[in-house]
């Protein structure tokens, strides 16, 4: 965020500082929140509790009845745990702008529909329906915006991002320090390669076609690398035109919706493990929020589908390693070579491109850290346990309650997808960016199936046991 | 710390950069990201190049946005 200034002379500049970033920035907050949370939980441990009681989480169901006595009996740890969440996110939301007596009334709604899809989703015969509860948010989100609308008063609480950084930072603390630093090189090969390729596809594809090199670019960038938030960094680094940016995002979403059904409905057919479906939407999804709902809604599948070997949250794990650390960290390097390219080789555009090294920091995804910080927190508690008081102890009063706030937070995300995707108000393409894009995601999707499926299958599969 | 950014699209009447204007401004950024992202830094719009440019960025058409 920057303030226009005008200095002693009379020249106006803009000045920015350092610490606000800090506090008007959607990756910070969900920093903050997540390893409040997280603080909170360790804190509680320490003193021999747990902070389970306000990460209240529904459990298994047969019938209404179950339903209605488990909210009879826990009324008031739901009610708490949408005060604690107002408050995390109202604040987050207040700084950025948005007004807090219009937050919480949508996060409001947001939260009693999310309850209401993730008590779905505990339904003993959820998964015989296909109701996995990302799956079923997404799909209720996108029928309510595109056919009855989504009210204007619900809009300042669908903050996608932040609830799935938040979620990701939570995600951290279930992640041991040593699985990051044994699984993350691997990850960041098998990223790097479909990156590369996948960039490659479509960049010569939509050149070749005849498309501007900066749309080729975002377009690249947004299939290979990071999704909308690719295709926005490297558009603002070369300086693409807005028309073309818009078109990025269009063709980024339509893809990455349709992935989230299409990639764990194809291996749940094909059988593959929890941890190697995983890998493979880290690295074939655009977006991390499309990414997560897949992931954990193959996740779902575990012990609940015949055939699908591996622990629920080998999916989440194994996508996360592959998506935030072998894909996202690097979109700062991205749109800093190729905002040099451009400056270089690319036709002159009217504006002059100052960017320098420093983007690779200011445009790098500063939930990453909170994500990492995390992990190090909880392994650096975890250490003085063995395997088997770990999972008795450490489990169930710490990490087990941070898991659950995750999953709320997810499912505020997967529901948000939805209800922010008004197809009608996306900007129109033509034939020859949707060809090109395509192009890279059929090449993404199957490099990305045979890499996780033949050349690094046997190490996901461990990941998943 | 502070960035001066006189003659820059930052202090440029024509850059549009607020994030709300933004995710209005392209539809589908706010589905699966964020104009309050890390990732966008200061990006916004130009409305002379029509082009969605870096805020650091220059060009002949500058005019200094009123101060604040």
């Amino acid at each position: 965020m920057a303030e226009i200034a005008q200095q002693a002379n009379g020249t106006l500049v803009a000045r920015r500082s350092a610490w606000s970033e800090l506090f008007r920035n959607e990756d910070w907050w969900a920093i903050w929140i997540g390893l409040a949370l997280i603080a909170a939980a360790l804190a509680g441990f320490a003193a021999g509790g747990s902070i389970k009681w306000i990460a209240v989480a529904p459990q298994k169901w047969s019938h209404l009845a179950d339903v209605r006595t488990q909210l009879a009996q826990h009324w008031l740890q739901y009610g708490a745990l949408f005060l604690l969440w107002s408050a995390a996110f109202g604040a987050g939301a207040a700084a950025l702008g948005i007004a807090v007596s219009r937050f919480l009334p949508a996060f409001l709604a947001i939260f009693t529909v999310s309850t209401l899809i993730y008590f779905l989703g505990l339904w003993d015969q959820s998964a015989h329906y296909n109701l996995e509860p990302p799956l079923v948010a997404l799909a209720l989100g996108l029928l309510l915006a595109n056919t009855v609308g989504v009210p204007r008063w619900l809009s300042p609480a669908l903050r996608v991002e932040l609830f799935i950084k938040t979620g990701i930072v939570l995600l951290g603390a279930s992640l041991p320090l040593t699985l990051i630093a044994w699984a993350g090189p691997t990850a960041i090969v098998q990223a790097a390669i479909v990156s590369l390729v996948t960039f490659g596809t479509i960049y010569f594809a939509a050149t070749w076609m005849g498309l501007d090199r900066r749309l080729a670019a975002t377009l690249g960038t947004g299939g290979a690398v990071c999704g909308v938030s690719g295709a926005i960094a490297v558009g603002g680094a070369v300086g693409a035109r807005k028309e073309h940016v818009s078109v990025a995002i269009s063709l980024v979403v339509l893809w990455a919706i349709a992935m989230i059904f299409v990639l764990p409905l194809t291996a749940r057919t094909l059988g593959l493990s929890t941890g190697v479906a995983g890998a493979w939407i880290g690295t074939s999804e655009f977006a991390d929020a499309a990414g997560l709902a897949a992931a954990q809604a193959y996740g779902g599948y575990a012990g609940n589908v015949p055939g699908i070997a591996g622990t629920p949250d080998a999916a989440v794990t194994a996508f996360t390693l592959m998506k935030v650390i072998g894909r996202d960290m690097w979109i700062g390097v991205w749109a800093f070579v190729l905002s040099l390219i451009a400056t270089a080789r690319w036709e002159k555009t009217g504006v002059q491109n100052r960017t320098g090294a420093a983007e690779i920091w200011r445009r790098f995804p500063k939930f990453v850290l909170g994500f990492l910080v995390a992990s190090a927190l909880v392994t650096l508690v975890s250490q003085g346990y063995d395997y088997a008081a770990y999972k008795k102890e450490v489990v169930p009063a710490l990490v087990a309650p941070l898991q659950a706030l995750r999953t709320w937070a997810f499912t505020f995300a997967f529901l948000s997808i939805g209800l922010t995707t008004r197809l009608r108000e996306f900007a129109a393409f033509g034939a020859r960016p949707f060809y090109a894009f395509a192009i890279g995601v059929v090449v993404n999707v199957a490099l990305g199936f045979v890499l996780s499926t033949q050349v690094f299958n046997g190490f996901w599969d461990r990941l998943g046991q | 710390m502070s960035t001066q950014a006189a003659g820059c699209c930052l202090g440029c009447s024509h850059f549009m950069h607020e994030p709300q204007k933004l995710e209005r401004a392209l539809p589908g950024l706010a589905s699966l990201s964020s104009a309050y992202a890390a990732v966008r830094a200061e990006d916004g719009l130009c409305s002379v190049h029509d082009r969605y440019v870096a805020a650091s960025s220059r060009c002949a058409s500058y005019v200094a946005a009123a101060a604040a």
